[in-house]
């Protein structure tokens, strides 16, 4: 297959996809009904945002699909590829549209922990992939059909009952040298009462055109199972990145999501929780950082479908230079979901006078035995702050760049240390505007002494909520 | 938990008038032809017509609005456009005809007038049927007139704000109204004038099927300052009315303008208004904005901060009660530096009824040291009320000051307890803290106004607690 124009994607391109990789005809089908529903949909489906958005600024004449194997991996990615090798945890390495490495340590290959390409999962976990694809619908949104249509590659981890691995899983994602893009369709499907940690990484290399890695990820947290996923977008400031993910958490399941937004022209998130069991409860952690131009547009909607269930979303923007930030959040509480607890935040600080802010964080209540609270702010940095750093003998930049980690710092708080040290060793990147990555370094090994020695706290949620 | 109920004591505004006696009752229906035979029966300039036409092809051009409340049972064919049922304004009570006297008299209108209002207009369906203005306010230049008679008498102040603040092509309503517009209230006060006392107009729709598109322009001159009250309510149908107004506000430079409207349209009024303000420098505009009654509220008043140091407020409150559906909220535009805004709004719904809060804050590029902030709280009375809220922030300049919040919940049970065990029963409980809730709203009334209010709102409680 030759290099295609995502503005030409069409029934023979995802009809030769499904044939070289001889998949189930049921596939093949869902793909070509998901390619209608791509070429009818508008680009925003809700009338709600129709004006709010930025996903027109992917130019589909500009991004090229390229099924073919990948030449391997860049150079940026090298030392971090040794480090895995390394580490002995478990990992999958895709690049491009080729899954290059999967590492499964024995003992928890034993225990029935899956990592694959989500073409060998059709293989492996026939049923588990099935109900996930056909699970999603195509005609919610534009980039889920054409994700679902379209998509060449992906991921597939699967934790099975009562399994808890004790190191984080690593997916790392890089788009290859060449200005190729690549549709991914990964999978998560944590089994009843198993315990895991996921962290993703995304990279691209710097390549002149609007280079993407459209993604659609499902994950299924069945009753009273907990997962923690970590994303840290670190790509390229040319490359696209379009993420729409879907969560559905079952009875008493937990699950702490954090973004870490910093690398990509423009970043558009969709992110759905559906919370269907009784006690299901979520926290959503998003971080974006822009520098020069780049563009965030995220989406965020909790659905509380059940009683009693939790949900909490704390967005934070830092904007320098001309970057911009658009959060459209939005809390759904049915009508049987008395006792539901929900929270929504979007903060934003504006360093510069070219950042551009726009927040609509959203409510629909539908029943009255329920708490729901959401605020919204947009400020620059508080000028006592400023100055009680700088009597004290601070700069004003090195005063401004230790407000800032203050400010972004409570958002990562669920996570592992480890975790913690890699999102402030890039936010101190992104301060200094140096290539975002995250080796372990001497450099890094500062930030987890450092995180080490934190404690764990929701003060700031919990100090919100009061009754007026 | 309780079950509990607040009543909206509705009898005092569900009388209904014969229309045998209007003067002019036109046929059913919208067309060219309709617009045409109003300008000429109102004996308008041309420029006027010319106006009409443009925005019929607007709103014959724009689609329904497909976000926001439910408009799909809206028949633009089953509507009296115009209805007049007298043949001018009057300037005394004793002159407007019978019927039409008698409805204002039940709604205690000339009473208010005699003891606190500075100048009162009334509308019977299309058309103002009584003005009048207190002679020392006349003296001084103040113009407290109806809209039309405003359109002849003053064509130059007329012609440099009509249309301007909100063109035809702003929505399709604001279009259906700029065809068909009717009534409504012209207020200019000169330079420095202060009105002590507030300007009230009545709105009243009396007839079936009819729709009321009422438009007012008020300009406030430099320094100037005016209160301006508008109340509205109809008689209740099995069919729909419509309730379409444009209302343009003008502060001029240091000018303070406060505009209080009590929405009390039945509950089959599909209530669809255009509301918006201009603020130049140090200019104050205040809209307090109390939504009780009709069927489908969809109205944001906005204030577009066009000079330094200007200020805009809202202070709203909604009722959705019963298949009503309360979709309002507030637009704060900051075009100019060191401009401030504040919009508080509180809703109450029950039995089913939906409250939404649909509001925008923008600030402009180059608006530097804008400070803005916004409140929404909700109370669901019962488990099957609803209630969303839509804050919209455009933030285009990195030194603004803006918050948002919101808060849900409902009557702690606490709170009830508390209160009964000072002696309390739970109906007087529970109407303490509805009231409490409200009080930031009911306190910016005067003070006859908070007393009917309270009363409209009349609690009652015969549930049990369990």
């Amino acid at each position: 297959m030759s290099k295609l124009s995502l503005s030409l994607v069409d029934a023979g391109h995802i009809d030769g996809i499904s044939s070289s990789r001889k998949e189930p005809d049921w596939l093949s089908k869902v793909r070509r009904t998901a390619l209608g529903a791509y070429g009818e949909l508008p680009i925003e489906t809700s009338s709600l945002y129709s004006n709010y958005t930025d996903a027109k600024k992917m130019d589909p004449e500009k991004v090229f699909l390229d099924t073919a194997p990948s030449a391997g991996a860049p150079d940026l990615l090298k030392n971090r590829l040794q480090e895995l090798a390394d580490s002995g945890s478990a990992y999958a390495v895709q690049i491009g549209s080729t899954v290059t490495h999967v590492h499964i340590p024995d003992s928890l290959a034993s225990a029935g922990l899956a990592v694959s390409s989500m073409t060998d999962a059709l293989g492996t976990h026939p049923d588990m992939a099935k109900s996930a694809i056909e699970s999603v619908d195509i005609r919610e949104d534009r980039f889920t059909a054409l994700n679902t249509a379209a998509f060449d590659s992906g991921l597939f981890v699967h934790i099975p009952r009562g399994l808890e691995v004790g190191d984080s899983i690593h997916l790392v994602v890089c788009l290859p040298d060449g200005g190729a893009s690549t549709i991914s369709r990964n999978i998560i499907h944590a089994d009843e009462a198993s315990r895991a940690s996921i962290v993703q990484e995304i990279y691209a290399p710097n390549a002149d055109m609007h280079q993407a890695y459209i993604e659609l990820l499902t994950s299924d947290v069945k009753p009273g199972a907990h997962l923690d996923v970590t994303t840290l977008q670190m790509m390229n400031e040319r490359a696209v990145n379009f993420s729409t993910r879907r969560t559905t958490m079952e009875k008493d399941a937990t699950s702490n999501w954090y973004f870490g937004m910093f690398g990509s022209m423009l970043a558009r998130y969709r992110i759905d929780y559906d919370l269907v069991g009784e006690g299901a409860s979520v926290t959503d952690s998003e971080v974006a950082f822009g520098n020069s131009e780049q563009c965030f547009d995220i989406r965020t909607c909790i659905n509380h479908k059940a009683p009693a269930t939790e949900g909490r979303v704390t967005e934070k923007s830092i904007l320098r230079d001309s970057s911009k930030s658009l959060f459209k959040g939005m809390i759904k509480i049915g009508e049987n979901a008395s006792k539901a607890n929900a929270y929504l935040s979007g903060r934003t600080i504006l360093l510069d006078p070219n950042a551009k802010s726009e927040a609509i964080p959203g409510l629909e209540i539908a029943t009255n035995d329920v708490k729901a609270t959401h605020a919204a702010s947009v400020a620059q940095i508080d000028a006592e702050q400023l100055f009680y750093l700088r009597a004290r003998c601070m700069s004003p930049k090195e005063a401004e760049r230790i407000i800032v980690e203050g400010f972004l710092e409570p958002l990562s708080r669920k996570m592992s240390y480890q975790v913690r040290a890699w999102i402030s060793s890039l936010v101190e990147s992104k301060w200094s505007r140096r290539p975002l990555a995250i080796n372990s370094d001497e450099e890094l090994r500062k930030f987890v002494e450092v995180e080490e020695t934190r404690y764990n706290e929701d003060a700031e949620i919990e100090q919100h909520y009061k009754y007026r | 938990m309780a079950t509990e109920s607040i009543e909206v004591d509705y009898s005092k505004y569900d009388f209904k008038d014969s229309t045998d006696l209007y003067v002019h009752l036109g046929k059913k229906g919208i067309s060219k032809d309709v617009i045409t035979s109003i300008s000429k029966m109102k004996g308008e300039p041309s420029w006027m017509l010319d106006f009409r036409h443009r925005a019929f092809e607007t709103f014959m051009k724009r689609p329904m609005p497909d976000w926001g409340a439910n408009l799909n049972a809206i028949d633009f064919q089953n509507i009296y456009y115009y209805a007049k049922a007298s043949e001018k304004a009057e300037k005394s009570w004793d002159d407007v005809p019978d019927n039409v006297k008698n409805t204002f008299n039940k709604l205690g209108i000339p009473e208010a007038e005699k003891k606190f209002l500075a100048g009162v207009g009334a509308q019977y369906e299309s058309e103002v049927v009584y003005h009048s203005l207190r002679e020392d306010l006349a003296k001084q230049g103040v113009i407290f007139l109806d809209t039309d008679t405003a359109l002849k008498k003053h064509p130059d102040i007329f012609k440099k704000y009509f249309g301007k603040i909100i063109p035809p092509e702003d929505n399709k309503f604001a279009a259906l109204n700029s065809a068909v517009w009717s009534g409504g209230s012209f207020i200019y006060v000169p330079p420095g004038v202060k009105v002590d006392m507030p300007l009230q107009a009545y709105f009243r729709i009396n007839a079936e099927n009819i729709g009321q598109f009422e438009r007012t322009l008020i300009v406030v001159d430099e320094g100037a300052e005016v209160h301006y009250i508008e109340g509205c309510t109809a008689p209740v149908y099995s069919s729909e009315s419509l309730h379409s107004a444009v209302v343009e506000l003008v502060a001029l430079n240091d000018a303070k303008l406060r505009y209080t409207t009590i929405q009390n349209w039945s509950s089959d009024v599909y209530n669809l208004v255009t509301k918006r303000a201009y603020a130049y420098d140090g200019a104050t505009v205040e809209w307090i904005d109390g939504n009780i009654g009709s069927k489908i509220t969809m109205k944001y008043p906005g204030v577009y901060l066009m000079g330094r140091h200007a200020h805009g407020e809202t202070l709203s409150i909604a009722f959705a009660g019963k298949g009503q559906h309360q979709d309002t909220g507030a637009k704060m535009v900051h075009l100019a530096p060191d401009t401030t805004s504040k919009v508080t709004s509180k809703s109450v719904s029950r039995l089913d009824g939906r409250s939404t809060y649909r509001g925008l804050l923008k600030v402009a590029k180059g608006a530097t040291g804008v400070k803005a902030s916004v409140r929404c709280d909700a109370l669901l009375l019962d488990d099957t009320s609803k209630t969303d809220t839509y804050p919209y922030m455009e933030i285009e300049q990195e030194d603004a000051t803006i918050t948002h919040e919101a808060t849900v919940g409902k009557i702690g049970d606490e709170q009830i307890f508390y209160l009964m065990s000072r002696g309390f029963s739970e109906d007087d409980a529970l109407s303490l803290i509805v009231n409490g809730f409200m009080e930031p709203f009911t306190k910016e009334l005067p003070m006859e106004y908070a007393v009917e209010l309270n009363r409209l709102i009349k609690l009652e409680m015969d549930g049990s607690v369990g």
